[in-house]
């Protein structure tokens, strides 16, 4: 498989919570379900499981932040201070 | 040139930045805020550049990674770049989407030969497109990166080497970083290319934690805390030994303290930068005699 495969699988046990879920129950069977080399399915079998709990829950909450400013209207409240000198 | 210290374009300052343009340099605009800005938004950027230079700041091009980097993304960039005349642009040594999945932040990439190459590349094709290459910025990871066979800083290293590219270095991120995994910040920063070191970003962050691991907790990078003083130690350390010129920017994204307070680490930027600068000119005479 490629680079670009693994890093796919990343951001799905990133994004997605069921993936994650079953990638944590078992994390051989998930990535090669997914098709990555042994070698690849060791590298996360052996990767910072800890550091996975932490990253996933402050992309979620980026996410979330993300999501409530695209619903904001666009820079309603600086525009008249930039403008206030302009010539 | 000199040492400039300037602060992040955010809305929620924008006003108490425009009321101390004497106290700020130079001010960074998250560029990917003005991809499909209104004719009105550019006008009020390029005024905005007239009164204080600007430099831009990109946080979703996903550079550091296997996958060419989207085009459309650089295209807008280039527009932005073209209307704007920005002094520099700036983009992140992260990958932000996978297999058409987007994270939502910035992810560390595994540290491979395969991302290595793949940041170069992307790096060859942004400056191909946009006209310039970006200074690229190191990032904070709280997760080991998954596959990864090189330390940050051989693989920061690398992508600096292989494409030219000057090191935006957000000595936030070294220090997490360096705290979470058991590193030395100091010697972290002597093993970088100096001469690479263009400009700094200063933030604070705060300690989280996660009960299933019992008492282990992280330095998370926010954004919505102070610069705290062991990061300006790193600035004074990294303004003792560069040649460069610093540009300087103090990274705030929410829980805005007052106007005052921002000045203040402005300030405080300002006096570590001269300390080091200091220091470096004593180490220059004490080798000369």
């Amino acid at each position: 498989m490629s680079a670009q495969d693994f890093e796919a699988f990343l951001a799905i046990i990133y994004v997605d919570k069921n993936a994650r879920k079953s990638f944590l129950a078992d994390p051989i069977a998930e990535a090669k379900k997914y098709g990555l080399s042994e070698n690849e399915c060791t590298k996360l079998r052996d990767m910072d499981m800890t550091g996975l709990a932490f990253a996933t829950r402050s992309f979620e909450r980026k996410r979330e932040i993300k999501l409530k400013l695209s619903q904001r209207k666009f820079f309603p409240t600086w525009l008249r201070f930039v403008f206030r000198d302009s010539p | 040139m000199m040492d400039r210290i300037g602060i992040g374009w955010r809305s929620e300052i924008a006003a108490g930045i425009l009321a101390n343009l004497n106290e700020i340099d130079v001010v960074e605009v998250i560029a990917d805020d003005f991809f499909d800005a209104t004719n009105k938004h550019i006008q009020s950027l390029q005024t905005l550049s007239k009164q204080v230079p600007v430099v831009f700041h990109g946080v979703s091009l996903g550079l550091a990674s296997s996958t060419p980097v989207e085009i459309t993304r650089l295209e807008k960039t280039a527009r932005l770049m073209e209307k704007v005349r920005p002094e520099s642009w700036s983009e992140h040594l992260a990958f932000v989407r996978g297999g058409g999945l987007e994270i939502g932040h910035l992810a560390a990439p595994p540290r491979t030969d395969a991302t290595i190459e793949g940041a170069i590349k992307n790096l060859f094709l942004a400056k191909r497109i946009v006209g310039a290459l970006p200074h690229v910025e190191n990032i904070a990871t709280l997760i080991e990166p998954p596959g990864s066979d090189y330390d940050e800083v051989f693989w920061i290293n690398s992508i600096l080497h292989g494409s030219n590219a000057g090191l935006l270095l957000d000595l936030h991120n070294l220090y997490a970083n360096a705290i979470n995994f058991g590193e030395d910040p100091f010697y972290m920063i002597s093993k970088l290319p100096l001469e690479k070191i263009v400009s700094i970003h200063l933030a604070g962050g705060k300690w989280v934690s996660n009960k299933q691991y019992g008492d282990e907790r992280r330095l998370l990078d926010d954004h919505l805390h102070d610069v705290p003083d062991a990061v300006y130690s790193l600035l004074t350390e990294v303004a003792s030994m560069v040649n460069n010129p610093l540009t300087v920017i103090i990274e705030r994204d929410g829980l805005f303290p007052s106007m005052e307070c921002l000045i203040q680490q402005i300030k405080q930027a300002r006096h570590a930068i001269s300390v080091g600068r200091g220091r470096k000119t004593i180490n220059q005479n004490t080798v000369a005699t």
